[in-house]
């Protein structure tokens, strides 16, 4: 073998090596998902962030960078305040509706599944449906059901029982329940579909050990269900959070935040500002100060779950 | 630091690169005002409803269906023909040019026009709502020397579509609000008058309500335009020589609450049920009128004959004359104050700059729509008004079979339009909010007019 085949094999061999170092490393398979990360997560909201310390508007060419004072400004703004209330109670009762109402749709189809009764694909892709379909279609086909006159399919039918008609989207308390009934009903879905596959991952030996130790229903669903779904619950909630704070197609399609501002949430005001008043800067504020929100919400869901091991 | 001492800002350099990728693509297809050959041959119509005209140097234009000269596509057939003549007349004269045209969904088109217009990249024309035009004073071209006798616009369309002396845009129809009311009703609880004062109104409407089974009066409480004319009729007005909001100043705060004050008045008393609160669709209200749920309602112009004669014709169930019923009247005023409406329209407005080449095929396309001729033919078939005198005027040009267009003519005289400031787009959603919260008990009307004033100057003052 001569010298020169010798030095071929060694370069072929270390260039091998190289090859295979990098292909072992993480980042060339990432790379691509970063990239995509960047350009479609990171650069928008380092552009939002860097707007919101400008007066940047449609309607004015040019802008100033104006510090903190979109954020003054919203801070001593009592409408913000009162938006933050509507923000709190609408996303409050939808995290825990969904949470709650996904519990025991997964609960009653599993248990149908594990029984072998029928009709349990049929419940779930009915659910499904609803989540399917687009928020903003979903507010408007509630908005025509909620009609408060004799052509709402909603007041019709209380009308045939001798009840109302009833002021779903006129009257203030009753709009915001109705944004939260509505979306209640389009996501729980999500919630049933998420708990449901941690319901699967629950190994019947848990159970069958509870039931030798003598634990009842009750106690094989507190002590064995609930601890087993804490890191889906968690991961559940944590998404469902960010889907309530920053819902706005479907409360833009059913009230529009009306009556007055009784269901203006804060993803409406930063629309209202960005695309109606054309107050770039002062929408990218609105958009900052939720997304600190969604980061303080994780992080005390974090705390609160104790799962950090388990994800 | 103000933007524009910086070398190179993202938005140019987001437009910079657009501009290169765009070019690129503009070069693969081959594409320039120069030496190209038309596409289209001698069977290709002159006028298609996404295209008018077949020259070879293509234009770009927005509107809505509402004004496409294709019959089978528009949303307004009865006035297509009009609008195919016009095109037709001008994709004739202008043989190197064609149209191509774009009808976006209604819902985002005045925010993604502005949008593109603050990108540099806004169609080189488009169909422009009235109200907002001001929006767009920063974008308009000049349409001076395109259109003639600017002065024969009535006094609202030069103050709204001319800025420091140069027409912005070009103002083709308007409309006016009025108080439809079923004259059998107001036969029996008025000797047939329609309520002038809204004394007589609350006086009427308490009568029907006690007496019938049916609403006395509505509005729609989301559209400022239909309810400005309270704030007006009793006194107030918005914004000053300069645009600057003036609310805060006695009168027009008492105007204001006047105004807010009536509408409680009418929740308070059952007059208008508080589900006004809940009524968005235009359609809405004539709907409640056509099924006996209502006696009388604000509305424009064009529902006479849009939604209450073509529905109640075309029912199979119900007498075609029933229509008949509905009359029309100024919208009530306080005792001691005038009558005014609301007026609106639409407009259409160049983008591209200059006067030669293309920019003037576009100005000249826009400038037809203002014609007295096709102005005339256009509303006389869409149940329109005319935004000319002298088309008003003359038979020849305007002659319309629509129900009470003397009427509106009437009612035109008290026309005024929303003032062409940035600062209303603000105030009418505070207004709109104002009235909501007085409908729906969440406020009363003198701390929601505070709040209109606040949250007006404090806008104003940050733009």
């Amino acid at each position: 073998m001569s010298t020169a085949d010798t030095t071929a094999r060694r370069l072929l061999a270390r260039a091998n090596d190289a090859v295979r170092r990098v292909l072992d490393h993480p980042l060339p398979w990432l790379a691509l998902a970063l990239l995509a990360l960047a350009v479609f997560q990171l650069y928008p909201m380092a552009e939002a962030i860097l707007m919101s310390f400008t007066n940047e508007s449609l309607i004015r060419p040019g802008f100033e960078f104006v510090g903190l004072e979109q954020y003054v400004r919203l801070a001593a703004d009592p409408q913000f305040w009162g938006m933050i209330r509507v923000t709190a109670i609408y996303a409050f009762f939808s995290v825990v509706l969904h949470i709650l109402l996904g519990l025991v749709l997964a609960l009653a189809i599993d248990y149908g599944v594990r029984r072998g009764l029928r009709g349990h694909l049929t419940t779930r892709v009915s659910v499904l449906l609803a989540w399917i379909v687009p928020g903003i279609i979903i507010g408007l086909v509630w908005k025509v059901m909620l009609v408060e006159s004799q052509f709402g399919a909603v007041n019709h039918f209380l009308g045939v029982l001798g009840i109302g008609p009833v002021p779903f989207r006129s009257d203030p308390t009753l709009a915001l329940i109705s944004t939260i009934v509505a979306g209640t009903w389009r996501g729980t879905a999500f919630t049933m579909i998420m708990i449901y596959g941690g319901l699967q991952r629950v190994p019947e030996r848990l159970y069958e050990a509870a039931r030798v130790d003598g634990a009842g229903r009750w106690d094989r669903f507190r002590h064995v269900t609930l601890p087993q779904l804490k890191p889906v619950l968690f991961i559940t909630t944590v998404l469902v959070t960010i889907y309530a704070l920053n819902t706005f197609d479907l409360i833009f399609a059913l009230t529009g935040g009306g009556p007055g501002r009784a269901t203006q949430v804060l993803a409406l005001f930063m629309y209202q500002e960005a695309f109606q008043d054309y107050a770039l800067g002062r929408g990218a504020a609105i958009a900052v100060i939720m997304l600190a929100a969604n980061l303080l919400l994780t992080g005390l869901y974090l705390y609160a779950f104790d799962v950090g091991d388990e994800i | 630091m103000p933007n524009g001492k910086r070398s190179l800002t993202r938005r140019q350099s987001l437009l910079a690169g657009g501009a290169i990728i765009a070019s690129g693509l503009a070069g693969c297809a081959g594409n320039g005002e120069q030496g190209e050959t038309s596409q289209f041959g001698e069977s290709d119509p002159l006028v298609a409803h996404e295209r008018f005209g077949k020259g070879s140097t293509a234009l770009t234009y927005q509107t809505s269906t509402f004004y496409t000269p294709i019959k089978s596509e528009s949303d307004q057939p009865a006035a297509a023909p009009a609008l195919k003549k016009q095109q037709e007349a001008w994709a004739e004269n202008h043989p190197d040019y064609r149209i191509e045209v774009n009808y976006p969904a209604f819902g985002q088109w005045k925010n993604n026009l502005l949008t593109s217009a603050a990108e540099g990249n806004a169609p080189d024309g488009s169909t422009l709502d009235s109200k907002w035009v001001a929006d767009f004073y920063e974008y308009l071209q000049p349409l001076n020397d395109y259109v003639e006798d600017v002065d024969d616009f009535f006094p609202f369309v030069r103050e709204t579509a001319m800025r420091d002396g140069d027409l912005l845009a070009a103002w083709k129809y308007t409309g006016c609000r009025c108080l439809y009311y079923r004259q059998d009703i107001l036969d029996t609880y008025n000797d047939g008058d329609p309520p002038t004062t809204w004394e007589e109104l609350l006086t009427v409407g308490q009568d029907i309500v006690e007496n019938e089974d049916m609403e006395a009066y509505m509005f729609q409480s989301s559209t400022a335009l239909a309810n400005l004319p309270y704030f007006w009729s009793s006194g107030g007005t918005l914004v000053d020589d300069e645009g600057a909001p003036v609310l805060d100043q006695s009168e027009n705060r008492q105007a204001l609450i006047a105004a807010l004050g009536f509408i409680q008045d009418l929740v308070d008393t059952g007059v208008t049920p508080q589900r006004v609160a809940s009524i968005e669709e235009v359609e809405a209200l004539p709907r409640e009128g056509r099924a006996g749920n209502l006696a009388m309602f604000v509305g424009n112009n064009d529902q006479i004959e849009r939604n209450l004669k073509n529905p109640i014709e075309q029912a199979d169930d119900i007498p075609d004359d029933r229509w008949q019923r509905w009359s029309v009247a100024k919208i009530p005023r306080p005792a001691d104050g005038e009558h005014t409406t609301g007026v609106g329209g639409w407009t259409e407005g160049a983008f591209i700059e200059g006067n030669s080449g293309k920019a003037a095929a576009m100005k000249e396309f826009i400038a037809k729509f203002v014609e007295p001729e096709s102005m005339g033919r256009y509303c006389e078939a869409a149940a329109l008004l005319p935004t000319r005198e002298s088309v008003f005027n003359d038979s020849d040009l305007y002659d319309p079979d629509t129900p009470y267009q003397d009427r509106f003519r009437e009612f035109l005289q008290d026309g005024v339009a929303r003032p062409a400031r940035p600062i209303y787009s603000t105030i009418e959603s505070e207004y709109v909010v104002a009235i909501e919260n007085v409908v729906t008990g969440q406020s009363d009307p003198e701390s929601a007019a505070d709040t209109v004033i606040a949250n007006v100057n404090e806008e104003y003052e940050a733009s």
